[in-house]
Formats: C-alpha cells, sequence, structure tokens
C-alpha cells in the first residue's frame, strides 16, 4: 500500500475536529519520555499526513450556502441556494 | 326602517370603528339622545304584534347598525375553550358584565387563554345571538394590559418546560470547536441568513453552511421552524444548529416562544444556538438551546472559530511535531554511535582475552615438549620413516638413520665392522 492510498483511505473518516484532537495528542506524545525511536517516527509520518488533511482542509473556501429540503416521502435533498447572498 | 343618527356626521361615526375617545363622544350623544327626549328610534311594529324571531332580528339589524367596531375593557370571567376552537366568556366590571364570543379563526392568533379576572381590552362588534336572544360582543383581537397575554403565555410554559428540566443548565451541550457544517435554520429571505453567513465566512471560509428554510412569522411560523430543526436532525449533515431571526415585535418573534420549537430544540441531536431579534429580546427558545446568542451575528461567532487563530494552532502543532521528531532522530543517532564505541571496545577486550590465553596454552605446551629434553644434551635416532631406534637391534650394519638434537638433525651411518 503506498502513501496516497493511505491518505485517500484516511481523509474520509476524519474530521478537522478529530484530526487536531489527534495532532494535539502526537505532539503531546511525541513531547514525552520513553517512547521507541520507531514509535516515533510513526507517529511523525501520521502527524505530517493529519497535517496534510488540516491544511487542505482550512485553505478551501467553499462559498456555496447549500439547502436542505424535505421530500415527499419524509426524506430529503440538498440543493445550491441561489448565490443572492 | 327606523331613524337613529341620521345626521351625516353621525353616519360617519357609526361606520368608522371608533378609538377610546370616539366611544365616549357615542356614549354622550347616546345619553343626550336620552336626555332631551327627543324622537327616539322606532322600529315600526306591525298592529297584530311580532314573533319572537322577528323581533330578535329586528333588534339585531338596529344593535349592529348602532354601534360600530368597538374597544370595551373590563375583566375576563369565565373564559372558555369549546372543542370546535371558538372560546366564550364575559368581560365585567363591578355593575355589569358582557357576554362575549371569540371565533376559532380569531382566538387562534391568542398566545394564550387569559387568566380569570385579567384585566383587558376587546375589539368587537355588537350583536344579537337571535336563536337565544342573547346580546353579545364577538371579539376578534384581545389584549391584555401592556404585553399581559404574551407575558402569561411564555410564563406558563416556561413553568411546564422547566418542570420538565428542559432548561436545566446541566443539559446544555458544549460546541464542537471546529465544525465542519453549521446548519441554519431561518427564513431565506430575512437579513439573519446574510447576517450569518457573512460572519462565518469572513472568520472560517471553509466551513460548509446548509439552510433549512422556515418562515419566522406569521400563522404556522413556529411549524415551519420546528419542522426544519427536526429535518437538519435528520439530515445529520451539521454539527451545530443556529435556530434565529432579526430583529421585530414581539408579536413577530413569537414563534420562538411556541411550545414545538422549544421541543425541536431540545430534541435536537446536535447542540442548537439560538439567536432570536435583539440582545434584550428574550424567548422560550433561548431557555432551551445549548447557547443564547444576542444576535443571528453573535451566534456565527460563536459557531466556529476564528480562522487566523486556528492557523496559528495548526502551525504551532507542525512546529511542536517536527522539532520533536528531529530531537528523538538526533538522539537516536548518538545512541547508535555510542553503542558502536562500546561494541568496539568490546571486541576489542575480547581478542586481547584470546590472545592471552593462547600464550598460556603455548608456555605450557613448551614445557611438555621433549624438544626440551634434547636441549639437555640427548639425542634421538631415527630410522626409515621417523621410527624411533631404541635396542642395538634397531641398527642394521652399514644403515644410515638421522639423529635428532636440539637444533637439527644429523644424518649417520650404523659402521660395517661391528
Amino acid at each position: 500500500m503506498t502513501n496516497e492510498t493511505a491518505e485517500a483511505r484516511a481523509e474520509p473518516e476524519w474530521t478537522f475536529e478529530a484530526a487536531l484532537e489527534r495532532l494535539n495528542e502526537i505532539a503531546e506524545r511525541l513531547e514525552g519520555d520513553g517512547m521507541e525511536l520507531d514509535e516515533s517516527l510513526a507517529l511523525f509520518e501520521e502527524g505530517v499526513r493529519l497535517l496534510r488533511f488540516a491544511e487542505t482542509v482550512l485553505s478551501g473556501a467553499d462559498g456555496r450556502v447549500r439547502q436542505l429540503l424535505e421530500d415527499a416521502g419524509g426524506g430529503f435533498r440538498m440543493d445550491e441556494l441561489p448565490e443572492a447572498l | 326602517m327606523w331613524d337613529l343618527f341620521t345626521s351625516a356626521e353621525s353616519d360617519r361615526r357609526a361606520r368608522e370603528p371608533l378609538n377610546e375617545a370616539r366611544n365616549e363622544d357615542l356614549a354622550r350623544a347616546i345619553a343626550a339622545l336620552d336626555a332631551d327626549a327627543g324622537p327616539r328610534a322606532s322600529v315600526r311594529v306591525p298592529a297584530e304584534g311580532m314573533r319572537v324571531s322577528e323581533v330578535n332580528a329586528a333588534a339585531r339589524e338596529l344593535i349592529e347598525g348602532v354601534f360600530p367596531p368597538l374597544w370595551v375593557h373590563g375583566e375576563v370571567s369565565n373564559f372558555t375553550k369549546a372543542r370546535s376552537g371558538h372560546c366564550y366568556f364575559s368581560l365585567r366590571d363591578s355593575d355589569a358584565q358582557l357576554r362575549c364570543v371569540m371565533w376559532r379563526d380569531e382566538a387562534r392568533r391568542l398566545p394564550t387563554q387569559p387568566a380569570e379576572g385579567m384585566q383587558v381590552r376587546a375589539l368587537g362588534r355588537l350583536t344579537l345571538y337571535e336563536q337565544r336572544g342573547e346580546f353579545q360582543l364577538s371579539v376578534s383581537e384581545l389584549e391584555a394590559k401592556g404585553e399581559g397575554l404574551w407575558k402569561l403565555a411564555l410564563d406558563r410554559l416556561r413553568t411546564k418546560l422547566e418542570g420538565e428540566g428542559l432548561t436545566a443548565p446541566a443539559r446544555k451541550r458544549p460546541l464542537p470547536a471546529h465544525p465542519a457544517c453549521v446548519g441554519i435554520v431561518t427564513s431565506s429571505a430575512g437579513a439573519a441568513l446574510r447576517d450569518i453567513v457573512t460572519v462565518i465566512r469572513r472568520r472560517a471560509p471553509w466551513t460548509r453552511i446548509v439552510l433549512a428554510a422556515a418562515r419566522v412569522q406569521g400563522e404556522g411560523a413556529a411549524d415551519e421552524v420546528a419542522r426544519a430543526i427536526r429535518l437538519m436532525g435528520r439530515a445529520a449533515c451539521a454539527e451545530v444548529l443556529i435556530v434565529g431571526r432579526g430583529g421585530g415585535s414581539t408579536e413577530d418573534l413569537w414563534a420562538f416562544n411556541e411550545e414545538v420549537v422549544a421541543r425541536a430544540i431540545a430534541e435536537s441531536p446536535v447542540p442548537v444556538i439560538s439567536a432570536v431579534g435583539h440582545e434584550t429580546d428574550f424567548t422560550i427558545a433561548d431557555l432551551v438551546a445549548d447557547l443564547r446568542a444576542p444576535t443571528p451575528s453573535a451566534a456565527a461567532e460563536a459557531a466556529v472559530p476564528d480562522g487566523a487563530a486556528v492557523r496559528r494552532e495548526v502551525d504551532d502543532l507542525r512546529c511542536r511535531i517536527r522539532d520533536c521528531t528531529r530531537e528523538r532522530i538526533a538522539d537516536g543517532r548518538e545512541a547508535v554511535f555510542e553503542a558502536r564505541l562500546e561494541l568496539r571496545g568490546a571486541m576489542e577486550r575480547g581478542l586481547r582475552l584470546r590472545r592471552d590465553g593462547v600464550a598460556a596454552t603455548a608456555a605450557r605446551l613448551q614445557a611438555l615438549s621433549p624438544l626440551n629434553v634434547l636441549s639437555r644434551g640427548y639425542a634421538v635416532p631415527l630410522g626409515g620413516g621417523g621410527r624411533v631406534l631404541r635396542r642395538v637391534d634397531d641398527f642394521a650394519a652399514g644403515a644410515a638413520f638421522d639423529l635428532r638434537v636440539a637444533d637439527g638433525v644429523v644424518p649417520c651411518h650404523v659402521d660395517q665392522g661391528s
């Protein structure tokens, strides 16, 4: 498995909130004592992936407002709101 | 048929709704009529008399023709709401009472039922209920002093919700610090939506915004708002909801004081920020929401983090993780270097020990060696194939043999003549 597919697989599972939380945890563990070097390198790699994810999120400017509409059957659908805002 | 108030002036008055001053004018006019005992209103009565229904119909026509719509002040008594939705009550003062009816369509606009004895004023038309011959006021609007009825409705619902624990501080959920998606329940045409979207885009432009539109005032608004909140819950796309509208009168904001909205907020699977009207407006929605924001803009500020601060946070994390890892790698290198030194020392020590051992063994071998004997002056005769010649018989006349001495070998012959 290459790095790219690992990322592609990891990303949809992460929310920005969860990613930041995990990054904080990684930083704290790296700052702590008593960790094997290969363990810390694995954490570092995970951290880099999450940082990249966080930056992708931050650089995205969605700009659109979606409208949630109710369907007849009790379901719902999402429409773009005409950009009058 | 009758001729009361026939002047043009009175006619105009009779057709227009009267304010309080006009009511007084009217009373004076009626008193004046009584006092001067001039020509009274009269109904032409047939000589043979009238049937009951004719009397009531004539009386009703007379009353409705004479009294314009008017405000009546008094105390509410025996207010009842029939299953049909129509409301019946009396207005009274110390001396008299007046039967009142409020039909379903008008009654629906009442925020709540007035309490017994409450001081109110009612706008209505005087009429006569012909079937029963009852004189009554058909009420289109009922107001308590100040915001009395609204306040009463609010207090009643508030007490009820508090009793169920829906307003308890312990129920308030924390807002997500970094929501990826914010849901908004408000009018798609209102200023509130524009304000909220503007603030979110300025602070955290990556945030997804989803609107569930609802009319926020007028008939049925509360149901629409509640429905939109529930829809948001089912769609499960937003991590936090903003529910609200811009400023308006107490009546305009009323949907947010209704029970359906309060319950929808309380049942929302994600935290709800209420943002109704201005700073000074308090609604039931505010009490039930997880956070009350003074305005829609303030709700947006509370919903999303400040982008610059988030960027700083991410940068800070990057530095911490990078620096720590660098340090760890440096530490690792040092450890490898030290391990190598140690290993080399250990190997050298091992080699030295072994070398010393070999020398000692060699010395011991040396001591046992037969060569030592030779160095003391002995010699060994060796025949063919290195066989040691031990006896006289081993030496044939004229045979060649080697004589091993300490520092070498001497070739020899046995004498022929022996």
